[in-house]
């Protein structure tokens, strides 16, 4: 047989072969990667329709009851007072629970996206807790604040940093009946360290590493109600993203101490990756 | 007196919507589809537009952007009020050109800041 004949096609169909295992490789690729984003885009629609199906009524309840007590159509009976206000406390309870829950998904579907921009630590630290101060005060707590600065500019998310103190402050004053909440923010080797301490109900060792497990697998210890388990997963997820992590100290009866170290410029997960 | 236009296609919501403002003065228009919004905030040229984003006809974003592209009404404020509020549906209403954005529900008191914000 001619040399070409034998050596050289032999070698062509190889390549031939390994270009076509190729292709079809890429075109499999293309199709999983194209179904995939046809998944994800159904599930992103219907997080977005499930978050207006469930708000739309709940604006009516909310809107109505708030202007009822306002006075708005006219003088409430005394009787009526009560449980209007009871309407008014359980709504903005439902509301925050689906918001929490919606939250989870939409970041559990992979669409956290931190919005990075450089942030003041210190103005963070004070818009949560303008945020949380009524339900401390309504409890009869105060929250004790220390920001040892001054502080570099933080790079991150500024919405979500703040997301994270509230939830933290939030899940505080829910399980301090008395004593103390004191939120501390220092510089740690380039991170910011984030302190909740409370003198609250603490958490038993065998419930510690439960409340951390993402929203499908959580098993909450029956103290702990359902939106405090959800806003640890939403805060735990927040905080990886930024390139940090999440601790907690606690004794039952003694109080927690949840520690966060966020990287003063965020080291987002993509960038790790690249 | 301030005029503000509300474009709202749910009744419960259009009776909140004017309880609240007319109780902190100001005057209150109203349009139930997108089409209708477009065509009040150019003619009768409110201090505001507090704007539903699911509506007829057009949605909220496609009235947003046309009574922005519009020079009679381009520089009127408008307020998305929506029940879409998972993460990137600020950005979209942005985008559309909206001034500012709040979500269903709404306590009073924060829409009226907000709307203060914007018109005093």
């Amino acid at each position: 047989m001619h040399k070409c004949f034998s050596t050289f096609p032999v070698k062509k169909q190889a390549e031939l072969a390994a270009a076509n295992r190729k292709l079809i490789g890429e075109t499999e690729l293309v199709h999983a990667r194209r179904a995939a984003e046809a998944a994800s885009e159904a599930k992103s629609q219907f997080l977005s329709h499930m978050s207006h199906e469930l708000r739309t009524p709940m604006n009516a309840i909310i809107g109505y009851t708030e202007t009822l007590l306002a006075g708005y159509y006219g003088e409430i009976e005394p009787k009526s007072r009560g449980p209007l206000e009871r309407i008014r406390i359980n709504s903005r309870h439902l509301l925050d629970l689906v918001n929490k829950v919606l939250n989870l998904s939409v970041i559990e579907a992979g669409y956290l996206e931190l919005n990075v921009e450089e942030y003041d630590m210190a103005s963070v630290v004070a818009s949560a807790l303008a945020t949380t101060a009524t339900l401390a005060e309504a409890r009869g707590l105060t929250i004790e604040t220390e920001v040892v600065g001054p502080l570099p500019k933080g790079l991150g998310d500024r919405m979500r940093v703040a997301e994270v103190l509230i939830n933290l402050l939030h899940n505080a004053v829910k399980f301090t009946d008395e004593g103390f909440i004191r939120l501390t923010v220092d510089l740690v080797d380039g991170n910011f360290r984030i302190r909740v301490l409370d003198s609250g109900r603490g958490i038993a060792p065998e419930n510690i590493l439960k409340i951390f497990k993402d929203f499908s697998k959580i098993s909450l210890p029956d103290e702990m109600e359902a939106g405090a388990g959800l806003g640890l997963a939403i805060v735990d997820q927040i905080v990886k993203k930024h390139g940090g992590s999440i601790s907690v100290q606690s004794e039952p009866g003694k109080g927690s101490c949840f520690t966060v170290l966020l990287p003063v410029r965020a080291v987002t997960l993509e960038a790790k990756a690249s | 007196m301030k005029r503000i236009l509300v474009v709202e296609d749910t009744d419960d919501n259009l009776e909140i919507l004017q309880l609240v403002l007319e109780r902190e003065g100001y005057a209150v228009l109203q349009a139930t589809d997108g089409l209708q919004g477009v065509a009040m905030a150019i003619n009768e040229q409110p201090d505001l537009v507090l704007m539903d984003i699911r509506l007829p006809e057009i949605d909220g974003y496609e009235a947003t952007r046309r009574i922005k592209a519009d020079p009679r009404s381009a520089k009127i404020p408008i307020v998305a009020v929506t029940s879409y509020a998972i993460s990137g549906d600020r950005k979209k209403c942005m985008d559309a050109g909206c001034d500012d954005y709040i979500t269903k529900p709404y306590l009073p008191p924060d829409l009226v800041a907000m709307i203060r914000k914007h018109i005093g």
